[in-house]
């Protein structure tokens, strides 16, 4: 009998904790229109080149105690990359100072067999790609390790998805924003990471 | 332009008549300047406005080139966000990332608000494109732009809308599909070509063709084709053997193939490399750098010495591998080089993707364009076939690459689906990767001609920083 009320008691307590966990979850989305991810991401050290054709470590470069924004994009797509390039290029510009300095903008492609360094420059061109927003692409197999690593792989490009993994890697905390919200809400998902 | 239209249906074409070269025709007989009839000046209107409603879809730039985006929030060049980056060349709608463009032709916007009476009108039109509202009052996707279109831009692009109702398949229908084969100028060379090529389809059409429908060959004109595989050696330099291109002879000109004809310029192509290919453009490479060139396919400790020995100038010179190569034997040949103290630009024939990170020192490694050799299917089907239709003996590799380029064509065709369209074709052939064909090296898509996007990396690893520094950009043939 006693066991039956423990497994009773258990489940009830694992029941309260995941109703607690959810409501907390949809205030958050409620709040910022942005969906929550705890998942602590395991970041690869892939060696990749950004628009410049520079190396760069994508962890230890770009991501390593920084917060950063990072998109997903490719540059023969057309329907919803340039917009999240248009987006990126007004957060760059809402950010001011800040961009390159408290936050980090990183667009990765994910076509990187037809997206050189010099294709993503141009592409980002439009969108007054400045400091502080690092294009990047590498070999097809570093950049899939990576993509997986991110949770945002997909076999097919038109498949790929549109959200963008923003963090604080010091901290550990990350989330995931629906990369086509306007640029204020990209910029009020960053704000616990911003100074005043 | 998104039009936020529920109903999306499958894209059907059908084979119509290509209006426009007649009605440029008409423009054209009228320069002499004989007094228009209403007719004919009613022809000419309607070709100016196709003409400017198709500019307005396919480019996005319209008088005052603005868009607004997210809600009207922000503003942008409309040219960003052109149509057909949407909703197609055909206007057919797309899907990406999750977001569902609609069919925009026009008989689809007809199609949903006929029940309701309602008809996009140039008012509609405009409040749909300008304010995101459609013509039964809902509020469309706020992913569209809005676009600031002026009341003579909304009927232009109306009526390219209207043309996009018919969607052309030229060369092709139900029962068959034209293909046009361009032959190289020398004759025994293109007798050859003609009697595999023949081989070959006569044998897929034996099988039921490609959905059904025969492939018809015509090795005279690629007047009515729906694609032209071009096989005219002479035509193209030692890099292109086999090109397969999307037709684009001047009479398919009209507004429905005029992007299809701009894009073939640098997409739409697919190169079969050789390996004598790859060593060249290695050797072109190195002409570059203005550095000595040393091809070997073997190694050992004291050859390598005499040649570095017998160099004038040892710092400046290249090494071109193309025997087989493994990661293990790379890295003997790397130490090697280490051990005499010499630092060659060393340049690798053979598909080693990924070797140049492994390797610190002063070599830089070129990754050339993928290569294979025919594999043991493409040699048993090639005997096969040319039992059967008692090929002839010369020219065996060209015969290869030949058979090579119509199995990349067939299975393109394949991908394509039963509802034919070249652009639909052209979007499969840009996704092959790594396409095995057995009877030569496998198929990667590679824009603008690239040395292999795959293999197009130059890595070099300075000396003193001991690190890897890549080359802005890849190598351009």
């Amino acid at each position: 009998m006693k066991n039956i009320v423990d497994t009773l008691l258990a489940s009830l307590c694992i029941y309260l904790c995941t109703l607690s966990a959810y409501a907390a979850n949809t205030s958050v989305q409620s709040k910022a229109k942005v969906t929550v991810s705890d998942a602590r991401l395991k970041i690869p050290d892939v060696k990749l080149f950004n628009q410049y054709g520079e190396p760069v470590n994508f962890y230890s470069d770009l991501v390593k105690n920084k917060t950063v924004a990072i998109n997903f994009i490719f540059t023969s797509c057309g329907m919803t990359c340039p917009l999240l390039g248009y987006k990126f290029g007004q957060l760059q510009a809402s950010l001011g100072d800040k961009a390159g300095s408290e936050v980090h903008l990183i667009s990765v492609t994910i076509d990187p067999v037809n997206d050189t360094p010099e294709k993503l420059k141009n592409w980002a061109k439009p969108f007054n790609n400045g400091k502080g927003w690092t294009l990047v692409t590498g070999s097809k197999q570093d950049v899939d390790h990576l993509l997986k690593a991110l949770e945002t792989f997909a076999p097919d490009t038109a498949d790929h998805s549109t959200l963008v993994l923003m963090g604080n890697e010091g901290k550990g905390e990350w989330k995931r924003v629906d990369g086509l919200s306007s640029a204020d809400t990209l910029k009020e998902a960053l704000s616990d990471w911003l100074t005043e | 332009m998104i039009l936020n239209v529920a109903v999306k249906t499958k894209v059907s074409h059908t084979s119509g008549i290509n209006r426009l070269p007649a009605l440029i025709f008409l423009i054209l007989l009228n320069v002499s300047g004989t007094a228009l009839s209403q007719s004919e000046k009613s022809t000419i209107e309607h070709a100016d406005y196709l003409k400017k409603g198709a500019n307005i879809y396919l480019s996005g730039r319209t008088i005052e080139n603005v868009a607004y985006i997210g809600d009207n929030t922000s503003k942008a060049p409309s040219s960003l966000f052109p149509c057909k980056n949407c909703h197609g060349i055909q206007g057919q709608g797309l899907t990406e990332g999750g977001v569902e463009a609609p069919d925009i032709r026009w008989a689809q916007l007809a199609i949903q608000y006929r029940s309701n009476k309602i008809t996009y009108g140039r008012a509609l039109l405009k409040r749909a494109l300008l304010k995101g509202i459609d013509a039964k009052g809902n509020k469309m996707s706020k992913v569209m732009p809005r676009y600031l279109l002026k009341d003579e831009e909304i009927d232009h692009l109306k009526m390219y809308l209207r043309f996009l109702e018919n969607p052309q398949v030229k060369g092709a229908d139900e029962t068959k599909i034209n293909i046009a084969v361009v032959l190289p100028k020398d004759t025994l060379q293109a007798e050859v070509i003609r009697q595999v090529l023949n081989a070959y389809f006569n044998s897929l059409n034996k099988k039921g063709g490609v959905f059904n429908r025969q492939i018809n060959l015509n090795f005279d004109s690629s007047k009515d084709a729906f694609f032209v595989l071009n096989i005219n050696t002479d035509e193209f330099s030692h890099a292109e053997p086999v090109a397969l291109t999307v037709n684009n002879t001047p009479e398919d000109i009209s507004i429905n193939t005029l992007s299809i004809f701009k894009r073939s310029n640098n997409a739409g192509r697919f190169n079969l490399y050789t390996r004598e290919h790859t060593v060249s453009v290695l050797k072109q490479y190195a002409r570059q750098k203005d550095s000595n060139v040393i091809e070997i396919n073997n190694f050992n400790k004291d050859e390598l010495k005499k040649l570095f020995d017998e160099m004038v100038n040892p710092a400046k010179t290249s090494i071109i591998y193309t025997g087989e190569l493994d990661t293990e034997k790379l890295q003997k040949l790397v130490a090697l080089l280490g051990e005499l103290d010499v630092f060659p630009l060393l340049m690798l024939s053979n598909d080693f993707y990924g070797a140049g990170e492994l390797y610190p020192g002063n070599v830089v490694t070129v990754k050339p364009p993928i290569t294979h050799h025919v594999t043991k299917e493409g040699q048993i089907a090639y005997i096969k076939l040319a039992k059967i239709y008692d090929l002839p003996k010369p020219y065996l590799t060209q015969q290869l690459w030949v058979l090579g380029a119509a199995q990349v064509l067939t299975e393109g065709l394949l991908r394509t689906g039963h509802n034919l369209h070249i652009d639909k074709l052209v979007n499969v052939l840009e996704k092959f990767y790594r396409y095995e064909t057995y009877y030569g090296p496998d198929i990667t898509f590679v824009a603008n001609q690239q040395s292999g996007a795959m293999g197009g990396t130059v890595v070099s690893v300075s000396k003193l920083a001991s690190q890897v520094r890549f080359t802005p950009q890849w190598i351009e043939l």
